[in-house]
């Protein structure tokens, strides 16, 4: 059987598009960065596949038993030949998730595996790695999530001028470094818990 | 009269319906403005995630040292708002998100962006005075 290739398309936030191959034995990813290593999941890895509606396009997610890949930058028509593909080598049926474009701001937090998920009207908006949760506090009915940064740091070697960071930059995403969400039903819990929650306060333990 | 004791309706909006709707430029996954549908959309992990400038309450932009921030409040039941609570909601009792915050170098895209999203809020809330006026 013959390998099927797709071009520009990116490895997780990565700026850089590469080449996905997809063959028999597995899937193999190369930046066009001639620096960086090809990335490669074996087949007998592919636990399942995901297609979801990205920032870059269409994004496939690959569940492994260690963590789930993912690679954006698909084209809407490329989904009939990945899912024939799936199928013929990795007898995986993609399963296609719908995301909510809706634009409101309400719906349910939700912790689905190694991701938080926000759904609206039952669809996610987005979901984002738990790893990457820096802390958390809570108040009242109110959590807040500090994020770290999943994006590659500047080069080491600091010989980056101006222009070069300025072009380096713009390649890179926008970040959220703070999300904070809004409870109510912890709200409710903290009433009934008040005065517990006020002793506890003047002890001193926050 | 809106200001009657009549319990005020939750009028519905919405950013897109299909996802083939969002604007071609998400694939930059910087914050953009979407002034046709009254929406701005956030880069979130990979994902362009609209929020209609209802939701919105404020964006705020800070500089802090190299950086500049911009912070996002949306519109959420129980926060203090002043006045009196009387927002309607569609479902009170679901997780809201209330604030979102991006830290950038650039700070002069920031700054655009800031008036941008601030100008198209500045709009709905006098399309809303309006409709409310007529509604009168």
């Amino acid at each position: 059987m013959s390998t099927a290739q797709f071009d520009s398309i990116f490895l997780g936030l990565s700026g850089v598009a590469g080449k996905l191959r997809i063959a028999q034995s597995g899937l193999g990813w190369k930046s066009s960065d001639e620096k960086e290593s090809v990335t490669t999941v074996p087949s007998s890895d592919i636990k399942w596949i995901q297609w979801i509606r990205v920032a870059r396009n269409y994004q496939l997610r690959i569940g492994t038993p260690k963590t789930r890949i993912t690679f954006d930058g698909f084209l809407k028509d490329d989904f009939e030949r990945l899912q024939n593909l799936c199928k013929q080598y990795y007898n995986t049926t993609i399963e296609s998730k719908e995301v909510s474009v809706r634009g409101w701001n309400w719906g349910i937090a939700e912790v689905q595996s190694q991701d938080m998920a926000f759904l609206v009207a039952g669809k996610p908006t987005f979901t984002i790695p738990l790893s990457q949760v820096l802390n958390t506090s809570i108040t009242k009915a109110e959590v807040a999530l500090e994020f770290s940064s999943a994006l590659p740091p500047p080069p080491a070697d600091s010989t980056e001028d101006a222009i070069a960071r300025k072009k380096r930059l713009r390649t890179l995403p926008d970040e959220v470094s703070e999300l904070r969400l809004y409870i109510p039903g912890s709200a409710r819990g903290m009433k009934k818990k008040g005065d517990k929650a006020k002793i506890k306060a003047e002890g001193g333990d926050v | 009269g809106g200001k009657g004791r009549g319990e005020k309706q939750w009028r519905r909006f919405e950013s897109y319906q299909r996802e083939n709707q969002l604007p071609d430029g998400v694939s930059g996954q910087k914050i953009m403005v979407d002034n046709r549908r009254s929406t701005l959309i956030l880069p979130i992990n990979g994902f362009a995630v609209p929020f209609h400038i209802n939701t919105l309450k404020s964006a705020i932009k800070q500089e802090e040292g190299e950086h500049t921030v911009l912070r996002f409040m949306f519109t959420t039941p129980g926060a203090i708002t002043g006045k009196k609570e009387d927002t309607p909601f569609e479902d009170p009792s679901a997780t809201f998100i209330r604030g979102i915050t991006y830290r950038s170098t650039d700070s002069f895209r920031f700054a655009e962006l800031h008036k941008e999203i601030n100008d198209l809020k500045k709009a709905a809330v006098k399309r809303e005075n309006e409709r409310k006026e007529l509604a009168d």
